[in-house]
């Protein structure tokens, strides 16, 4: 891979000084995506340590195999694809189970005319809780749908760099993602009437 | 182009999410808004599944620089002692 087939050619260039072992550019690296990067290993591990470790394990990914960078995509996407398979192992080796699902939460909801079997939905209280009542609904989310609402809060991640880090269509991750906000709705509703009751 | 979206709460229910990221066509754009114009139950559905879609973006704040900064260091120095070998 030539520098003119990058499409990226600033990471590429970045990359290349990485690889070369240029401490400056490896500290620029790390300090332009460890913030995000950690972010986002937490809340979908909702562990510290566990989202540390894989932080640590990606960073150290990245600069070691930094010659493998080949500019054709992003930097960002490259590096939360890493992150992402870190992640995967921290629930691998914490034995925890990895739970991914492509059931629509209400594919049983409509008649055969394609209305609402049950229509009684009641507008929500505007309330503080609604912010802790989603983060716990999220926390239930099986872990596919999980990633594609968390990659979909980064800022200025498009839909097209998120299906590349989870390796799928755009279509696909924005089905993923409509249904995973679909699913968060249906438990918030429960929670949120819980409440009102 | 669907117009049955605005008569089938079921296609609206698809493109819910399109339309909340502002990714949906022109066209299926009007049809959204003539299905809500149609059907309070999912006037009522958009504004929470809206709702969840910007809690969702809300609840993403930045992690504190002090772990991230110590993680990153410690990082750097695994990496360079292992160039050294
Ligand atoms: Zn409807």
């Amino acid at each position: 891979m030539t520098t003119a087939a990058a499409k990226h050619p600033k990471d590429f260039a970045l990359l290349q000084r990485v690889a070369a072992g240029d401490e400056a550019a490896a500290g620029e690296v790390m300090q332009s995506l460890g913030g995000e990067m950690f972010g986002f290993a937490r809340r979908m591990l909702a562990d510290e340590q566990a989202a540390e470790d894989a932080l640590q394990e990606a960073l150290l990914g990245l600069l070691r195999t930094a010659r493998n960078f080949d500019g054709r995509e992003s930097l960002r996407t490259w590096v939360f694809r890493i992150l992402r398979n870190k992640i995967i192992d921290q629930y691998r080796k914490r034995g925890r189970d990895l739970v991914v699902s492509d059931a629509d939460p209400e594919a049983a909801s409509f008649s055969a005319s394609g209305h609402w079997k049950n229509m009684d939905f009641q507008p929500w209280n505007e309330s503080a809780e609604l912010l802790e009542v989603v983060q716990h609904c999220m926390e239930l989310l099986p872990h596919n749908q999980r990633e594609a609402l968390q990659l979909k809060a980064i800022d200025e991640l498009s839909a097209q760099e998120a299906s590349e880090i989870l390796g799928v269509s755009v279509a696909n991750f924005r089905q993923i993602l409509h249904r995973g906000r679909a699913s968060v709705r249906k438990c918030a509703d429960d929670k949120m009437g819980e409440s009102a009751a | 182009m669907k117009p049955e979206i605005a008569q089938r709460c079921d296609l609206f229910y698809q493109v819910l999410s399109d339309f909340v990221d502002g990714a949906l066509e022109e066209v299926d754009m009007t049809y959204v808004e003539e299905h809500l114009r149609l059907c309070p139950p999912c006037e009522v559905y958009l504004d929470q599944f809206r709702a969840v879609a910007e809690a969702n973006q809300r609840l993403q704040a930045k992690a504190d620089a002090p772990e991230v900064d110590r993680i990153l260091r410690q990082v750097l120095a695994q990496w360079q002692a292992a160039k050294g070998d």
